[in-house]
């Protein structure tokens, strides 16, 4: 009995989990003109219409960009800082780790509205670079923690019996320290990827028409219109990111990913 | 192999080598010289400053005093990558993202050598160690054994122009009859090889049965380097004589000195022991009187006691025998004869005939 009641608990949190996706997953499929629940008729048209509709299109590839050059950006800064803090130590070093590890202290409003007091200032409010480096301030914490568990994950002596073979730190870094690292690093790009493909409430802040991403243009379209293209688009990102996950999970392992690998020993 | 080097050269020299941690000194001026081709193991507890010691000559640690040579050339200030080591350690740090041909291959791609000089020198390494089928395995792929044996190939193919070779502790992961065997293994790799070898270990058995010498470690000190029979028969220190092998310890008194030989009287008997380390003392001198359990002979005859506890052993037996005047004595008997004649609490008589005692004064 404990058991079927056990059962009835999992599954009524997966349903309460999955509910909000899955009714607007379920709309996307509605014939009619308005984003309604349970869905009449079978119709694939919103689908089309999304795929089709001029600044969802501008918003994915925007997105697109921005978010390879974010996690680039993010993953580059973030080895660097993540060896720096696991290998030297230096004045400012606690400082430094619990800013960059606790990001959720600052709401993301908060970033966005500084980026674009400090981009205006500039006279750079409307362009790419405002966006880019404002998606580097909100994914480098994730990269960070995903670079800094790989980093602490490698035995040192590895890198010790490199260097008494006779290979001098560089080569060390590129032979060993780097394809040991490799699953974190592609983790972490990866982790930064989604996160600045999904982020809104920053962008909203820094995005022009030329430069929107997915979300804004999503946030515009629907108050405009209230017709399932907005679940249409809802659920192909959810194949999207599920495609993604489910490929990177095949190659990479998503324990290593999500950094919940043992750390070192 | 340069054949500039003299038969004798000296493959490592440590000339007054100290390192200190803060306030904590870890090793203090350390003097040691080894011969080419010799087989010198550093052995002391936890603590005692050989890895210290060892990291140094590695130059994974800087030396705060004195100077380190190898091949007679002066390397204190050296970095690691051009000091010519090979360098085993205890967890085998072989490269998880690469087979075993790659791994032994490292030191040679590191020195630029071509590739089809590093294929051949790989080939000949790993048959070397009998894992030729093996070079195309992952090191997840294999046992601890053959890890080790990859790390040793490794560590053996630079062909360490100063003929140094480090082992870091490299048995205490692997299991007993596996120790055993990689132990006789390596030591006839090395003599094949002739090529010098250091070895880190707070196994006495391991030290003993494979060096040439062993410089015995404690607190920060090499307190004596010796071969193992001298470092067995003829411990310079107490800590020696109490740390290699077992012994029963007696209170003893300085009696008279006779050339390189002592009189020392403990329990009522006289012993016979080596002069040196009494240096100075008066007659009538407190002296703790060192006797191996091997050299005690259990019988009718000589000091009386009880037997208080017996360690069955198989083959032979350990024995702690209470002894009115002597105290506390270890001694070894055969297995047989412990279970027929010296169960607990049996008296006992201990003949000292045979004795190679050592005293030290307290």
């Amino acid at each position: 009995m404990t058991a079927i009641a056990f059962r009835m608990l999992v599954a009524a949190l997966l349903g309460f989990v999955l509910l909000p996706a899955v009714v607007a997953c379920t709309a996307a499929f509605d014939s009619r003109a308005i984003i309604a629940f349970p869905p009449e008729a079978f119709s694939l048209r919103w689908f089309v219409r999304a795929l089709n509709y001029e600044d969802f299109r501008i918003g994915f590839a925007n997105s697109l960009f921005v978010a390879v050059i974010a996690s680039t950006l993010s993953v580059v800064i973030g080895s660097g800082v993540a060896y720096a803090i696991d290998r030297y130590s230096f004045r400012g070093k606690v400082l430094l780790e619990s800013l960059l590890l606790a990001p959720l202290a600052i709401p993301h409003f908060t970033i966005g509205l500084g980026a674009l007091i400090v981009a205006a200032q500039i006279g750079q409010s409307r362009g790419w670079p405002v966006v880019v480096l404002t998606h580097v301030v909100l994914v480098l914490p994730f990269v960070l923690r995903s670079l800094y568990v790989s980093l602490r994950n490698i035995d040192p002596r590895l890198e010790l019996a490199a260097l008494s073979l006779g290979a001098r730190p560089g080569r060390v870094i590129l032979t060993v320290t780097l394809p040991a690292l490799a699953p974190g690093l592609a983790g972490g790009w990866l982790f930064a990827a989604i996160l600045s493909f999904n982020e809104f409430t920053a962008s909203l802040f820094v995005t022009a028409q030329r430069t929107q991403t997915l979300p804004v243009a999503m946030y515009n379209y629907v108050r405009e219109y209230a017709d399932p293209s907005m679940a249409a688009i809802s659920a192909l990102y959810i194949l999207l990111t599920t495609l993604v996950l489910v490929i990177a999970n095949r190659f990479l392992g998503l324990g290593r990913i999500l950094g919940t690998e043992d750390a070192r020993h | 192999m340069p054949g500039t080097e003299g038969v004798n050269a000296e493959a490592l020299r440590l000339d007054g080598v100290g390192k200190s941690f803060g306030a904590i000194t870890a090793l203090h001026e350390a003097w040691l010289r080894v011969a080419d081709g010799e087989f010198v193991t550093l052995l002391g507890p936890s603590g005692c400053g050989k890895t210290t010691l060892l990291n140094l000559i590695a130059g994974f640690l800087e030396a705060d005093a004195g100077e380190i040579f190898i091949g007679g050339k002066l390397v204190t200030q050296l970095p690691v990558w051009e000091r010519d080591l090979g360098m085993v350690f205890q967890s085998y740090a072989l490269f998880p993202h690469m087979d075993v041909a790659r791994n032994v291959g490292y030191g040679l791609r590191a020195r630029g050598v071509s590739k089809s000089e590093e294929a051949t020198r790989v080939a000949d390494a790993l048959a070397l160690v009998r894992l030729s089928p093996l070079a195309g395995r992952r090191p997840k792929e294999l046992s601890g054994g053959q890890q080790q044996r990859v790390a040793l190939a490794r560590a053996l193919v630079i062909r360490p122009r100063l003929l140094l070779l480090l082992l870091d502790e490299p048995f205490s992961a692997l299991d007993r009859n596996l120790r055993a065997e990689m132990q006789i293994e390596l030591k006839d790799i090395q003599r094949r090889l002739g090529v010098t070898t250091i070895f880190v270990t707070h196994d006495q058995g391991e030290a003993m049965s494979m060096s040439d010498r062993v410089a015995v470690m404690s607190e920060g000190r090499i307190l004596q380097v010796d071969t193992p029979e001298g470092i067995y028969r003829r411990p310079a220190h107490p800590f020696v004589a109490s740390f290699v092998g077992d012994a029963t310890v007696l209170s003893g008194r300085f009696r008279a000195r006779d050339g390189a030989m002592a009189a020392v009287e403990a329990a009522g008997l006289t012993f016979t022991v080596p002069a040196a380390p009494l240096d100075g003392l008066a007659e009538g001198a407190a002296v703790s009187v060192y006797l191996r359990p091997e050299h005690l002979v259990a019988g009718e005859e000589g000091l009386a006691g009880t037997v208080t506890s017996r360690a069955y052993l198989g083959d032979r037996a350990e024995l702690v025998v209470d002894s009115p005047e002597a105290g506390r004595i270890l001694l070894r008997v055969p297995g047989v004869e412990a279970l027929t004649r010296w169960p607990t609490g049996a008296p006992i008589r201990i003949s000292f005939a045979g004795v190679e005692a050592v005293a030290f004064p307290m």
